[in-house]
């Protein structure tokens, strides 16, 4: 955690409420988002104790309780209208097969969905529940469309991978990323209390508020365990429909849900988030597009070392990139980089065009007086209101406390936004200085396609089976991390 | 002794979690929080999921089939690479006449056959293990025993299973109904499942040392069988439970020792009488009293990882409210020492107290000043300045009702950190 955040959390801590730590939003809204909010039994990740999806307002689209949550055919039975509700919403998001210059297809799509959900948890629930979907048995009712729909979670859960993606969003992680709560990271997974926080006046919440807050999504009865018993205890009686206590707390975490969308989509949306849920796109493109126009569902749970390797680096190079994005852009990103020294809030600045053959050079001095500063030779990109100029520190002179950067900028003057041959900087201008996107390049290459084996590495993945479950016998099994023999079975 | 009332249930999930808080005296005393705690402003909530137990009972009956011949579980085993060799298995849980201290002298005395090759029972399933602790004899369930023949290298490291008439160890077996599948490692509900069997490692290894045998004989390896994918075939994953182990160990040694101070010296009474309390007459008055009393004289510490595993985390949460921890682990509020001081440092209300502190507060310095820069660019409300002076302490423990309401809540709670904060910052 940076030194910023760090503040930020005490700031927030002891004033109780939420404090900004993002100006702008940096989740795009593609104006046909959907909320989805699940509950299942603790003991088993594949039950429905619940669901609720739509369009984020006072009251879901769909709601689901089944009355019994562990009798899975009867569950699928009653899942057709969420079914059909999500599929109908992922195909007008269509996907294009294209060719590369290289002459390989590819798939891309102008968007994709966007889902959000309560928190993590709700995350990993939906990650089991697509598991349990693409693996409905071909013999049961609806059964294609119920796979299909569990593809399309699938690929929608691993698309979220992308730094600043928009595909799939837990909407505690939103609210923890542009306010500081105050909050462990324990805490802030409960989202009414996030939401609790950022709603509260400047005198701040109460524990008495705060601790009703955290018993806000398990309903009325605030308590998970008993809240767990309810629906069980209820299917036991083979009732006929779901208690109606497990009905209210689906819609109680719905309205939270709801609000909490709604405080995030009323900040101002940041130019960075766009192209950066792009990325995200193009990678959730590419994972539906084979099955999409091909009828050809395939995936692996853990993909060859040079892919992973690959990824691995795209996704860190991705978040390099994202970050002197979204400080060009909100203040605040940049603050949070010039406490760690990797941006610059300049005091004072001084200009100086030149031109020498038609070229003009840009000749920035700039005083800065804080204490952490950026290495010499840094990329710079100097951002202040309507000024983007990019830049290398050539000299850094000064000591703690009273740094002086001299920066040698070398650019058309078409490109320095803001900084005429007039060299007007306004004295109530603030100049933030933040790094350009690296160019980084993933530490390990290797061909793509490349053997599940890679001879003389220290890791090597071997698979080990085929799948009986899979539709099409293509899901390769693999020990998802365990220790010997768990994918043997 | 005083029984019953309030105490704890000292079992594997107790021991598991014994001093998991180094510093704090009042959580290891086997006082049941979540009962004590019930009906206050502070009730943890904390049934246990019905359906999660349904499920995993129904799952442990898979497992050891009609028969009770445990047949899935060896070959679950078998294609872990445990090789238990010929099969004969005891399952203690048929003997339904027999006491728990019937059933621990039986499981002592197959143990002692199976080490020394005398019987040929390779697997005893539905064990208890004796443990003694803190003056208390506490009875340890395993699902399963199971002894395995190796072969091991110079190092002590295992190099081949199954080798007859060699060297043999035993493993411990825990059944456990979470699932696993391709792609989603459950880590969290593994890593508890491994500080369970590592209560049961260290009981075997006591067991083993009864018996007159090594403490190693008992193998440092944990089994953990689970439900494999949508279904209910049992699937093995055998994980090195030796830092986990040891771990245990320290942390059950100084629990017990500090359990037997406080049942020799229990100052105020505070202990004795959190157990007598008893919880179908207790008001909500009296429980906070009791909590406090426990507080006063054995101290606390609060951790946000408490809010997981302890029923009085909410209680200690809202007096830890200026206490750094309880944001976790951040580096400048632990050594500011204090949220409101960390505040007031940033804000130079309140400046160095001595030379150590000179670089946080002038980070500290420099962070506020770059988000006050920030905000005013962004347009955003400016943030406010914390009170000034030396008592302008969190306005969060005043805004705590309950707590206000307390009797023993408007003494100063002693919290050994802040207590050292505050003497080291002078």
């Amino acid at each position: 955690m940076s030194i910023v955040d760090e503040y930020l959390a005490a700031e927030a801590a002891g004033q109780f409420r939420a404090i900004r730590r993002r100006a702008l939003r940096h989740i795009h809204d593609g104006g046909d988002i959907r909320l989805f909010v699940p509950f299942h039994h603790a003991g088993n990740d594949f039950s429905v104790v619940g669901l609720a999806f739509g369009r984020p307002r006072r009251r879901p689209d769909i709601l689901i309780c089944p009355p019994d949550p562990l009798d899975r055919i009867a569950v699928v039975a009653t899942l057709t209208p969420f079914v059909d509700a999500l599929l109908g919403w992922v195909d007008t998001h269509p996907v294009t097969q294209l060719t590369s210059a290289a002459g390989r297809p590819y798939f891309a799509a102008a968007a994709s969905p966007q889902l959000f959900v309560p928190s993590e948890g709700s995350k990993t629930a939906i990650d089991n529940w697509s598991y349990f979907l693409r693996h409905v048995p071909d013999d049961w009712s609806n059964a294609a469309r119920l796979q299909r729909a569990g593809w399309e979670l699938s690929a929608l859960v691993e698309a979220a991978e992308w730094p600043g993606q928009s595909t799939l969003v837990a909407l505690t992680r939103m609210l923890a990323e542009h306010w500081a709560l105050g909050l462990s990271t324990t805490e802030t997974e409960s989202l009414a209390a996030a939401v609790a926080l950022v709603k509260a006046t400047p005198a701040g919440l109460g524990w008495k508020q705060l601790r009703a807050a955290e018993e806000v999504t398990t309903g009325p009865l605030g308590d998970p365990g008993t809240f767990d018993d309810i629906a069980y205890r209820n299917a036991r009686r083979r009732a006929r429909t779901a208690h109606p206590d497990v009905i209210a707390t689906v819609e109680a975490a719905w309205r939270v849900a709801t609000e909490a969308w709604e405080l995030v989509a009323a900040l101002p949306e940041a130019p960075s988030a766009h192209p950066a849920h792009s990325e995200a796109v193009a990678d959730w493109a590419g994972r539906v597009g084979p099955g999409r126009t091909r009828g050809r569902w395939a995936r692996r749970a853990v993909p060859p070392l040079g892919r992973s390797a690959q990824r691995l680096g795209r996704l860190e190079e991705a978040q390099e990139s994202l970050l002197s994005r979204q400080a060009e852009s909100d203040v605040l990103v940049a603050a949070e980089l010039a406490g760690e020294g990797d941006a610059v809030l300049a005091d004072h600045v001084h200009i100086d065009v030149t031109s020498h053959n038609r070229k003009y050079t840009v000749d920035i001095t700039v005083a800065a007086s804080q204490l952490r500063v950026p290495e010499m030779g840094t990329h710079l990109l100097v951002a202040g209101p309507a000024k983007r100029v990019v830049g290398v520190v050539t000299d850094v002179v000064g000591s703690p406390g009273a740094w002086e950067l001299v920066l040698t900028i070398r650019a058309n003057l078409g490109q320095c936004t803001g900084i005429n041959t007039a060299k007007t900087l306004f004295p109530s201008d603030v100049v933030w200085l933040v790094p350009p996107p690296p160019r980084y390049r993933p530490p390990l290459q290797m061909p793509s396609g490349s053997p599940a084996t890679h001879p003389g590495s220290i890791v090597q993945w071997t698979p080990v089976g085929t799948d009986p479950n899979a539709p099409d016998g293509t899901d390769v099994l693999d020990d998802g991390g365990l220790a010997q023999g768990a994918g043997n079975a | 002794m005083i029984e019953n009332g309030l105490r704890a249930r000292i079992d594997a999930r107790y021991l598991a979690k014994a001093g998991a808080q180094a510093e704090c005296g009042a959580g290891r005393l086997p006082v049941d929080y979540d009962r004590l705690l019930a009906h206050t402003p502070f009730d943890p909530k904390a049934e246990q999921a019905t359906a999660a137990i349904a499920y995993g009972n129904v799952f442990e009956r898979r497992c050891a089939d009609d028969a009770h011949s445990y047949a899935r579980v060896l070959v679950a085993l078998e294609e872990a690479g445990l090789i238990v060799g010929d099969v004969a298995v005891e399952d203690l849980g048929l003997l339904d006449d027999h006491t728990i201290e019937d059933l621990a002298e039986e499981t002592h005395r197959l143990l002692g056959g199976m080490l020394h090759g005398d019987i040929p029972t390779v697997l005893i399933a539905q064990a208890v293990l004796r443990f003694e602790f803190a003056g208390t004899t506490v009875y340890l369930k395993p699902d399963a025993l199971t002894i395995v023949p190796i072969t091991v290298d110079s190092y002590g490291e295992v190099v081949a299973e199954g080798t007859p008439g060699g060297r043999v160890e035993l493993v411990p077996v825990e059944i456990k109904g979470f699932r696993v599948r391709p792609a989603r490692y459950p880590d969290r509900k593994m890593a508890g499942a491994l500080e369970q069997v590592g209560t049961y490692q260290l009981a075997l290894r006591r067991e083993a040392v009864a018996l007159g045998f090594l403490a190693d004989v008992v193998s440092d390896r944990a089994v953990i069988i689970n439900a494999l994918k949508l279904g209910m075939a049992p699937v093995a994953s055998v994980h090195d439970n030796r830092a986990v182990r040891l771990t245990l160990e320290r942390r059950i040694t100084a629990t017990e020792a500090r359990l037997q101070a406080a049942h020799l010296d229990d100052p105020n009474g505070a202990f004795a009488a959190a157990v007598a309390l008893d919880p179908k007459k207790a008001t909500a008055k009296d429980r906070l009293a009791v909590m406090a009393a426990l507080v006063d004289t054995y101290g606390h510490q609060y951790s946000p990882e408490c809010l997981a595993h302890c029923g009085a985390a909410k209680w200690c949460r809202e007096q830890a409210a200026d206490e750094p921890g309880r944001l976790g682990n951040l580096r400048s509020v632990q050594f500011a020492g204090s949220i409101q001081r960390a505040r007031r440092f940033a804000w130079g209300v309140e400046a160095a107290p001595s030379p150590e502190f000179e670089p946080l507060v002038a980070e500290l310095g420099d962070a506020r000043r770059l988000v006050q820069a920030a905000c005013a660019q962004a347009g955003l409300v400016p943030l406010a300045p914390p009170p000034s002076g030396a008592n302008g302490k969190a306005a969060l423990t005043t805004k705590s009702p309950a707590v206000g309401r307390g009797s023993a809540s408007k003494r100063p709670v002693p919290n050994r950190r802040g207590r050292a904060a505050v003497a080291r910052n002078g």
